[in-house]
């Protein structure tokens, strides 16, 4: 599968929620896409799913445009935080409905999701806790195995210990059927390890759009002597300083060469990985 | 399933939902009739009957489903459908339900008929189409848009149950075009649509009134006499336009989150 977006701009009367958004997603791999609220990741999974048109631009899927586009549609499923507040069917019922129109949806596999998050077969919907609603919402993206699956903080309802389970499942099913998981989050920390590329966007532009682990590399914390610590940074980008006393501690964002690396061992200062959610949290914060 | 097959699964799924909410619907239409042909008949008098019943609440239950059928939109979209496979599915199933109650109605007024006829009681004579307009705007509006030109199903009842059909048809149509512009265009535009909507029923009724020469009433009773066939024909015309606007609306509409 592939998407591609160019540029994508969306505007509601004169704020924009995307602004010239370009990128290409391509392979079956699981996609981070994180940013702070309002920063547009709704709005870009909505457009992604035909739910609505860009303002300016397009987006491409498999080389279509995916806008009223039956064969396109059906194999993109977008789940988000649904409340299902009316739904006064159970879940079988539910799914029973989704099944025709879903070319790969697996009742089996839904029947076998139903039980891990111990959802009750007979009650409405509409009756379920938060978190068993966002397990329903889990449970239709996985077992729809629709070629692209957008996931839009649906698992925000569910305690850690279901979040847990989801993402064990995920990686499972990713290996059994492997597709194109985009996952829109503001739980970085705990879902980094799911993520092979990421995408930051930042007040609707795409400020981040890399392999993961090319992106991690790019961050550390350089701790140490104050004065040490400036004269090693100042010619690095800077995205969080905290100090102590005199000792410094500063994330940089850029990678060290091997000779900056036995520089810093020299002069003995400190150099530890910065994590996906550091770099989220300090490249996202409104003064950078 | 294709393009095709996907409009008429879709046809299919609301059909199947509607009619249990139409069958609920007549079924209490049902009750209410028979008790009150059951106090008709122990106080001696005459009964209103099951279709005249059903021809008035019909229109309200038609109508407020009518506005439902945009609550469909965001389920089906959200599912892979198109926006134009929702129309055309809603669409099948509209005059499928439109059917439904046309039939089911007549079918009822069948039964009863003979059950009346065995226990000797008489149907009251019927004055729907003579509606006291006294020059109060807002009384006359509200009379007109209740009440639609009615055909005695005893003199003929394929003509009654075809006018059952064209009433119902129109109004659950005008609600669905009615939810649509407020889903699309927001309130301003909704109302507007409320006004339209208000008007294409005295259209329609003050055409249905020429084809069945019963005299024109309200505003829009200066429309030309023609023949019915040809007033029939403008009234599927306009349900057409109607049909045309919903699309229109839905056609390349935001599904709302």
């Amino acid at each position: 599968m592939n998407i591609k977006a160019e540029h994508l701009t969306l505007t509601f009367g004169n704020t924009y929620a995307l602004r010239d958004v370009n990128f290409e997603l391509s392979g079956n791999k699981i996609f981070g896409l994180l940013g702070r609220n309002g920063a547009g990741k709704t709005s870009l999974l909505s457009i992604i799913a035909s739910y609505r048109e860009p303002t300016i631009g397009k987006i491409i899927i498999n080389g279509e445009e995916p806008f009223e586009n039956a064969k396109i549609m059906r194999q993109v499923a977008f789940l988000y935080d649904q409340e299902y507040e009316n739904e006064s069917e159970n879940i079988i019922e539910l799914l029973q409905g989704i099944q025709p129109y879903r070319p790969n949806f697996s009742m089996e596999y839904a029947e076998y999701l139903i039980d891990l998050f111990k959802l009750d077969r007979k009650k409405a919907i509409k009756k379920f806790s938060k978190g068993m609603k966002s397990a329903v919402n889990v449970i239709i993206g996985l077992a729809s195995r629709t070629p692209i699956t957008l996931l839009d903080e649906v698992y925000l309802g569910m305690d850690a210990h279901f979040r847990e389970i989801f993402y064990k499942e995920l990686l499972e099913e990713q290996a059994r059927h492997p597709r194109m998981f985009i996952l829109s989050t503001h739980l970085v920390s705990e879902m980094d390890y799911l993520f092979d590329e990421v995408i930051i966007l930042d007040r609707g532009s795409v400020m981040v759009h890399e392999d993961f682990d090319s992106f991690i590399s790019k961050g550390a914390t350089i701790t140490g002597d104050g004065e040490t610590v400036d004269q090693f940074v100042k010619n690095k980008k800077q995205i969080n300083v905290q100090q102590l006393g005199n000792t410094k501690a500063v994330m940089i964002y850029g990678e060290l060469t091997a000779e900056e690396e036995a520089e810093a061992i020299r002069l003995g200062l400190e150099i530890s990985p910065a994590s996906l959610h550091d770099l989220f949290v300090h490249l996202t914060k409104e003064d950078q | 399933m294709n393009d095709r097959q996907i409009s008429l699964k879709v046809a299919k799924d609301v059909f199947l939902i509607k009619i249990i909410w139409t069958l609920a619907f007549l079924g209490i239409v049902l009750i209410v009739n028979i008790a009150k042909v059951g106090y008709a008949y122990f106080q001696g008098n005459e009964t209103e009957g099951f279709f005249n019943t059903s021809f008035v609440a019909s229109n309200f239950f038609m109508f407020i489903i009518g506005l439902l059928a945009i609550e469909f939109l965001p389920y089906f979209v959200g599912i892979g459908v198109t926006r134009k496979d929702y129309f055309i599915g809603t669409s099948i199933q509209t005059f499928g339900l439109a059917l439904g109650i046309a039939i089911i109605t007549s079918f009822i007024f069948l039964v009863e008929k003979f059950i009346l006829k065995l226990i000797d009681l008489p149907y009251k004579t019927q004055n729907i189409n003579e509606l006291d307009l006294d020059g109060n705007i807002l009384g006359d509006t509200i009379q007109m848009i209740i009440l639609s030109p009615y055909v005695d199903p005893h003199e003929n009842l394929m003509l009654a149950t075809f006018i059952l059909f064209t009433n119902v048809l129109i109004l659950y149509v005008l609600g669905w075009m009615i939810s649509s512009a407020f889903y699309r265009h927001g309130t301003v535009y909704g109302l507007v649509s409320v006004l339209i909507a208000i008007i294409i029923k005295m259209l329609k009724d003050n055409l249905l009134r020429v084809a069945l020469d019963l005299p024109t009433i309200g505003w829009l009773k200066d429309i030309p006499d023609m023949p019915a066939p040809v007033a029939f024909i403008l009234i599927y015309v306009i349900i057409i336009l109607i049909f045309y606007a919903i699309r229109l609306n839905t056609k390349r509409v935001t599904v709302k989150l």
